[in-house]
């Protein structure tokens, strides 16, 4: 018995083994570089100059970066629950038994593996404040038209839109836990009398908390790195008034605009700790409301 | 993000310098580092060719960023210089020569210019100031381009409008724009466009109202004054007052519309690819002033690196791209506003109408003479994304108050421009 241990704990070192020596040699290595640079000042051609913890107290004192965390956090609040309950919506909607199901899945898969850049230069022309499909509808219903794209009210609105628009990853894995839900349960509910709303309240939500708790940590941790969409509506400034200036942004703008390698690598490791702290409170909080089908099947 | 920047360092850390190129003996391979169109590439290409039929000992490898601008240039070779792998010679930006020579980065080419008796005069002056800084010179230009005022004549025509008058002013400029700017929805037409890409428009107005970006040992910003933020205000009254101008959304959403014929009016530099395939005729102006006579000037070139192993093959490579035969190639391709005398004339005379040059070439010629560079100090790439956030909030739709936004950037502007402070 104890050889036959041994045996599959060799065989599953061995499979994860690719994966254990790429986080060594290609992410632990340059993460133990950036740590160290984090600590200095560094313009990429000047030797590294030691100044201690002063990138980090930089960050206090710097406007851009209250900034950057300001929006993405109010851009991560906003986008992932919104993200969430449509993605489950659709995927409630597609784990019906219909003609065409696949097509239906496909289509609204779609948006999750266009280009980033080519949809957001299609979302420019639908959120145009003259032109725009969006505007046009707000119009129709004499609605104010707000310039999504140009004013600092609205731009991360328009975004958390782009990112609801794109819910085809969470949705998949939504689709898979809803499939997941034994039938027995709903046959059970509906003995009991339990209509739509309550097997999906009492059955559904429940048994797919692990799912919902899964796509929220994905969709945080994603919406936390925002890069790509702020990056190309605003040119890679951040503008209007630095409204997209996100925190992956800034810190890229440090790095390659301003060669603040420092302060860029500062940046990232407060990001990694942002990240860090808020995964965990998630998972202490998740114990109250996520609930596992089989003992032990916790983290 | 960490990892990457980590790599990078490591790299230069570890590597602790330059790294020579595959230095064999009796032979020599040059690193060249440059970007831009496939166009250009092939033209390059060709180049080398040239070269190395001149230079058997001489290889060059060439190291291209595809369709990329100085920004991208100025990021590639920081890195490469990080990765202790320069290239010895690469083609060089008005903006960011400053920001590599003050890193130690450039070679200064004196030694090599007394050497061999290098004539400097046979290239456009401004372009040589471009490249010479506290009296030093660090790169050989290629092409340079001033800023003027492309008009779309067919527009003009159909609004019953003559050409722009030689001495004309802005308010001429404002009664054209609005005779041009008719229709609505994606059709409309703009009298003016182009006054809110980059800064170049705007300073080149500060400029005329007598003020500048910097002041005058370039050691403090100053575009929150009176002459930059009056700059400011006449191009947010342009988008929301007088409406000859589209909105930012609208471009954000449009791109070039004086390409699309969409548009009567665009300040630009004397770079006309654009137009290429323009389907109406379309000509040059000098920008409308209504006080000094001034215009933006802007340099390429070619530089050697300080880390080149090679310095005299690099040279070798260097005078070849500023000859004679290099510009006559660079002509033949469409770089149009060649540095070399004999060849900037070639193209305003002989050229006419075989490349991209406009009718009213004298223009672009004039232009040149009183034309200048921009104050170019410290990270001026910084300085200029710093100063385009400040004006794109008075030309938004938030209509800021252009004062208080030209005054929300200074303490930014000034520490970019003491980033690297022996760049001025």
């Amino acid at each position: 018995m104890a050889r036959r241990r041994w045996r599959d704990w060799l065989w599953a070192y061995l499979f994860l083994l690719p994966w254990a020596l790429g986080i060594i040699f290609l992410y632990g290595g340059p993460m133990i570089a950036s740590l160290f640079i984090a600590f200095t000042k560094w313009d990429m051609i000047t030797p590294p100059r030691w100044v201690g913890l002063s990138n980090f107290s930089q960050m206090f004192r710097d406007s851009s970066f209250y900034k950057a965390l300001y929006n993405t956090g109010i851009y991560t609040v906003a986008s992932v629950p919104l993200q969430l309950a449509a993605a489950l919506l659709v995927a409630m909607l597609l784990n019906q038994k219909v003609w065409g199901m696949k097509v239906y899945r496909t289509v609204y898969y779609l948006p999750s593996v266009m280009p980033t850049v080519a949809a957001t230069v299609v979302w420019l022309f639908i959120f145009n404040h003259d032109f725009g499909l969006v505007n046009h509808v707000l119009a129709v219903v004499h609605l104010p038209q707000p310039y999504w794209l140009t004013d600092p009210a609205w731009t991360k609105t328009t975004l958390v839109f782009l990112s609801v628009w794109a819910m085809g990853q969470p949705m998949v894995i939504f689709l898979a836990g809803l499939q997941d839900v034994p039938q027995p349960l709903y046959d059970a509910a509906r003995v009991d009398g339990a209509g739509t709303v309550a097997q999906f309240r009492h059955v559904t939500l429940p048994m797919i908390t692990p799912t919902i708790f899964f796509n929220m940590i994905m969709g945080m941790i994603a919406a936390f790195q925002a890069f790509t969409q702020p990056y190309v509506l605003s040119g890679g400034s951040g503008d209007p008034d630095k409204s997209l200036l996100f925190y992956v942004m800034y810190l890229f703008n440090e790095a390659f605009e301003f060669f603040n390698m420092g302060y860029a690598s500062a940046l990232a490791w407060v990001l990694f700790a942002v990240i860090l702290i808020l995964t965990l409170l998630n998972f202490v909080l998740a114990r109250r409301w996520v609930h596992y089908e089989q003992p032990g099947g916790r983290w | 993000m960490a990892a990457g920047v980590g790599m990078t360092a490591l790299g230069g850390v570890l590597a602790g310098g330059s790294t020579s190129f595959g230095a064999t003996a009796g032979k020599v391979t040059l690193n060249y580092l440059g970007r831009g169109s496939d166009t250009e590439r092939a033209m390059y290409d060709q180049l080398f060719t040239m070269f190395k039929a001149k230079n058997p000992n001489i290889d060059i490898a060439v190291t291209w960023i595809p369709n990329g601008n100085a920004v991208d240039q100025q990021q590639k070779v920081l890195t490469m210089l990080a990765g202790g792998t320069p290239p010895d010679v690469m083609w060089n930006h008005t903006y960011i020569t400053p920001g590599l020579v003050a890193r130690g980065a450039l070679m200064e080419l004196g030694p090599f210019i007394k050497k061999d008796n290098f004539d400097l005069g046979q290239y456009l002056a401004p372009a040589v100031q471009d490249f010479t800084l506290k009296g030093q010179v660090y790169g050989l230009p290629r092409e340079t381009t001033a800023f003027v005022m492309i008009f779309n004549r067919t527009l003009l025509k159909a609004a019953g409008l003559p050409d722009p008058k030689p001495g004309w002013k802005w308010n001429d400029l404002l009664t054209m724009a609005k005779a041009v700017t008719k229709g609505s929805g994606a059709d409309q037409v703009y009298g003016l466009y182009g006054m809110t890409n980059d800064i170049f428009a705007f300073t080149v107005k500060t400029w005329q109202n007598g003020g500048d970006l910097l002041n005058a040992d370039r050691t403090q910003y100053t575009a929150n004054a009176k002459p930059g933020v009056d700059a400011a205000r006449f191009v947010q009254d342009l988008i929301w007052t007088d409406k000859v101008h589209p909105s930012l959304d609208n471009i954000k959403t449009f791109g070039d519309l004086m390409a699309a014929g969409k548009a009567g009016f665009e300040p630009f530099y004397t770079a006309f690819i654009a137009l290429k395939d323009a389907k109406f005729e379309w000509d040059v102006a000098p920008m409308p002033t209504d006080g000094k006579r001034v215009t933006r000037v802007a340099s390429a070139g070619h530089a050697m690196l300080k880390g080149s192993k090679n310095p005299d093959e690099a040279w070798e490579l260097l005078k070849f791209l500023a000859s004679g035969d290099a510009f006559n190639a660079y002509v033949d391709n469409g770089i149009i506003m060649p540095t070399r005398k004999n060849n900037f004339n070639d193209v305003l005379t002989k050229l006419n109408g075989k490349v991209l040059v406009p009718r009213n070439v004298q223009v672009i010629r004039d232009a040149f003479g009183y034309g200048r560079p921009e104050p170019v100090a410290g990270n001026w790439v910084g300085v200029h994304s710093t100063i385009i956030s400040a004006v794109t909030n008075v030309w938004g739709p938030q209509k800021m108050d252009a004062k208080t936004s030209l005054d929300a950037v200074a303490s930014t502007v000034n520490d970019l421009i003491k980033a690297l402070p022996e760049a001025k």
